[in-house]
């Protein structure tokens, strides 16, 4: 896959650029933690139950609903 | 002079490791003024003056989103706030610098004077330059690393140079965060209206008008003015934040560029996470944990309980053979000692329990069960977190409502809270093994179970399913319109700090000693109270017809002693409230005995056992047989059944499986929940599902085995 997306298409182990965040009441949440334009965010695993997954950004985990996932768009890289 | 320091940073930033550097042992657990977040304060030592530190909870920004953050918000802006810091001691994790940079960047803003402290320095291989990093933040900069003690030297110097040369100075600090010119005007009328120097100040007054403490006129007035400016709160906040960032990875760039080796230190993290939260063996991992967890709960502790009560037993002979029988010698055995011995045979099982629980907390496993099974809480109307409360409450409700404060959703932190205490908690335990016994024989099964541990299992799995099923429940009833997220740092793996758990567990140990013991001291001595004293009349009749009984049976010495004390005790107040209530319970095979034990029980589910020894041992000497022997002897008004027969402790077990037996959880649930509703509510339907649950498990249990 390629082009923008959202977070919560990535597939497990596929890193992409995040392009921008839907503005919402947790935005500034998801920005303190490290989520933020420009930075590169890998899909590391989905939850035993699914309904979340684990993110890698820089140099820290991030685990995020598939709603607050899906507030972050992000273009693949070519590959 | 007494100066006050605050430790800040965000979660995982190492700030509780560097507090119990800071202050050894020194330290004392309580509450903030009018919210329930535990404080820790403690004297700094090591330094010249009268220094209180004080751990503020881990926070991400100061635009709040849990209960926690908000408290920081509210010290950092109330200048008269009692903990209102003279210096911010600011933690930052070197391996997450950018990140937690930000939130010290806006407590810069507001004009407070800070030491900034670059914690796990050890992790790095090129620690960032000190000087550079001073003149952008305009404040002194230290690095150290927290697990390694000796590092904070110069920490310690730093805070000493503040307070005497800097004394009572506040630096005049240039912002670092340029505010937005459009905003200027809007910021000015409020800085006049509210009488605030800083203008960042004024720009959070603004975010936070609805909950921060302000008069309301100056509110309206306020809001009036915000809406004519076109203050938008969230697009504001997105903008500030952003424009940090953008300094503050300039900045990284030119003085720490080696960050991207710390990518490594993940990897490891990653291998555990591989396994731990694997799809099949992450959830088998956590049961079995748990497993293990509760299994040596019960193992290791039987040894310290054991030796606490024979200590208490050997006590109580002694003191029976020097103290003349009098009525404060009555006082002191059965009434104080007794509660006492009751409060200290908890210590083991909490004390093991929550070390268990620290582990898992300080390696960073906690974080990884609230990812696996936040789908599934959801299901049930509650958070990932939840689990934690849940797990927690097999110790004690208490500290597992508590930590639904990290809940940001309030109906998902409800929920958790109502239904909590269904968990069986370790205050069950003791009842469940008096009367285990009393429901199946001490037989295995199939060579590998024990009878009485499955009905142990079974009294659990009751206990969860009922948890689940309210849950249900009350996500169909409850609802809400706040919005539900999970957004959770999963922190490395990492070996725990001795030191750090040893303290968690110490508090933990010594606030169930005094708050949970205060109250069980005081049911104790109150019991004692009503078991012993009676209307004057009734007990006259009384010792009058338990006289003629000895006369026309001729009973020896001990049996008329006996005899003498169970006519007291049908005689005495508790008595008569047992009778009372004996017609609501007698549907479930309880006599009025069991009804004392019950509506004592109401303050504490533990003092079943206190209340049964009280009971049964009244007027009794020989205080060496124990509790459930005595309950086995008991015998119905025919002098051949057994009062406590299978059906009638089968009953009992379920009833304490769900009933709300404690008022130390009523009154956190009243105190987190800040209304009177809600532990009525809670008290309500778990006494609606202990009342019908023990009656279809007499009924069943009686027909099944007549």
């Amino acid at each position: 896959m390629q082009g923008e997306i959202s977070a919560n298409d990535l597939d497990v182990g596929v890193k992409a650029r995040i392009v921008s965040l839907d503005n919402t009441s947790i935005t500034s949440k998801l920005m303190a933690l490290g989520v933020l334009s420009g930075k590169v965010i890998e899909k590391i695993q989905k939850a035993p139950f699914g309904g979340s997954a684990c993110f890698r950004l820089d140099n820290h985990l991030l685990a995020l609903r598939n709603e607050e996932a899906s507030s972050i768009r992000v273009m693949t890289e070519k590959g | 002079m007494m100066y006050k320091i605050a430790l800040l940073g965000n979660p995982n930033s190492g700030k509780s490791s560097l507090f119990n550097v800071l202050t050894g042992l020194n330290q004392r657990v309580s509450n903030f003024p009018g919210v329930t977040v535990e404080k820790k304060s403690g004297r700094l030592k090591d330094v010249p003056f009268d220094i209180e530190l004080t751990d503020l909870p881990g926070t991400y920004s100061l635009f709040p989103h849990s209960t926690e953050e908000k408290l920081v918000v509210d010290i950092l802006m109330d200048t008269k706030h009692v903990v209102y810091p003279d210096l911010v001691l600011y933690v930052a994790d070197a391996t997450q610098l950018e990140r937690h940079l930000l939130l010290a960047t806006q407590v810069l803003d507001l004009g407070l004077p800070m030491i900034f402290i670059v914690n796990m320095i050890d992790l790095v291989a090129f620690p960032p330059d000190t000087i550079a990093l001073e003149k952008f933040l305009g404040c002194p900069v230290v690095s150290l690393s927290a697990r390694h003690p000796k590092t904070a030297g110069p920490l310690l110097e730093m805070v000493h140079r503040f307070f005497t040369v800097n004394s009572g100075l506040h630096p005049i600090h240039k912002p670092i965060y340029e505010l937005p010119e459009s905003m200027l005007p809007l910021l000015y009328t409020v800085k006049e209206e509210m009488k605030e120097a800083n203008l960042y100040r004024c720009k959070l007054i603004c975010h936070h008008t609805d909950w921060l403490k302000i008069a309301s006129p100056h509110k309206a007035y306020l809001k009036s003015k915000m809406v004519g400016a076109g203050f938008e709160d969230i697009k504001h906040q997105v903008t500030e934040v952003m424009e940090r960032y953008t300094m503050i990875t300039n900045t990284l760039q030119k003085i720490y560029p080696s960050q991207t080796d710390i990518q490594n230190i993940n990897d490891s993290s990653l291998k555990i996470d591989g396994i731990l939260t694997h799809k099949f063996t992450g959830p088998l991992i956590f049961f079995s944990l748990l497993l293990l967890i509760f299994q040596s709960v019960y193992s290791l502790a039987t040894y310290p309980m054991d030796w606490i009560e024979l200590s208490f037993s050997s006590l109580n002979a002694f003191l029976s053979e020097v103290l003349p029988p009098s009525f404060w010698t009555s006082l002191l055995m059965d009434g104080i000692l007794a509660g006492l011995s009751g409060v200290l045979v908890f210590v083991p099982q909490i004390a093991i329990l929550f070390f268990m629980l620290t582990l898992l907390e300080e390696s960073g496993y906690m974080s990884r069960a609230v990812f696996m099974f936040d789908r599934i809480m959801q299901k049930f109307g509650m958070n990932g977190r939840s689990i934690v409360s849940l797990v927690s409450s097999g110790a004690c409700a208490i500290p597992a409502i508590m930590s639904t404060r990290t809940i940001s959703n309030p109906r998902e932190k409800l929920i958790t809270i109502l239904v909590s205490p269904l968990i069986s908690c370790s205050a069950r335990l003791p009842v469940y093994a008096v009367l285990v016994g009393f429901v199946v024989p001490n037989i295995s099964i199939f060579g590998v179970f024990n009878a009485p541990g499955l009905v142990f299992m079974g009294l659990y799995l009751l206990g969860i399913v009922a948890a689940l099923m309210s849950a249900l429940v009350f996500k169909k009833i409850l609802k809400t319109h706040d919005v539900s997220y999970l957004i959770m740092e999963l922190p490395q793996y990492k070996t725990p700090i001795w030191k750090n758990v040893w303290v968690a567990v110490q508090t933990k140990v010594w606030s169930f000693i005094s708050e949970a013991g205060k109250v069980i001291l005081l049911i104790s001595v109150g019991l004692w109270f009503l078991a012993s004293f009676g209307p004057e009349e009734k007990i006259l009749l009384a010792d009058q017809k338990a006289e003629q009984e000895i006369i026309s049976k001729n009973l020896s010495n001990e049996e008329s002693l006996n005899l003498k004390s169970s006519y007291r005790l049908e005689a005495s107040y508790a008595g008569i409230m047992g009778k009372w209530i004996e017609p609501a319970i007698k549907p479930l095979g309880f006599d009025w005995k069991i009804g004392i034990a019950l509506i004592t029980s109401f303050a504490a589910r533990e003092v079943f056992v206190g209340t049964m020894a009280t009971i049964y041992s009244i007027g009794n000497t020989d205080d060496t047989a124990t509790v459930r022997e005595k309950m086995k002897a008991e015998k119905k008004a025919d002098g051949i059944s057994q009062v406590y027969d299978p059906p009638t402790a089968l009953a009992l077990l379920i009833f304490y499986v769900f009933a709300m037996q404690c008022m130390s959880t009523l009154a956190v649930t009243r105190k987190e929940t800040n209304s009177w509703t809600w532990p009525i509510v809670q008290f309500g339907y778990m006494s609606f599902l202990a009342w019908t649950g023990a009656w279809l498990a007499y009924q069943m249990a009686s027909y099944i085995l007549n």
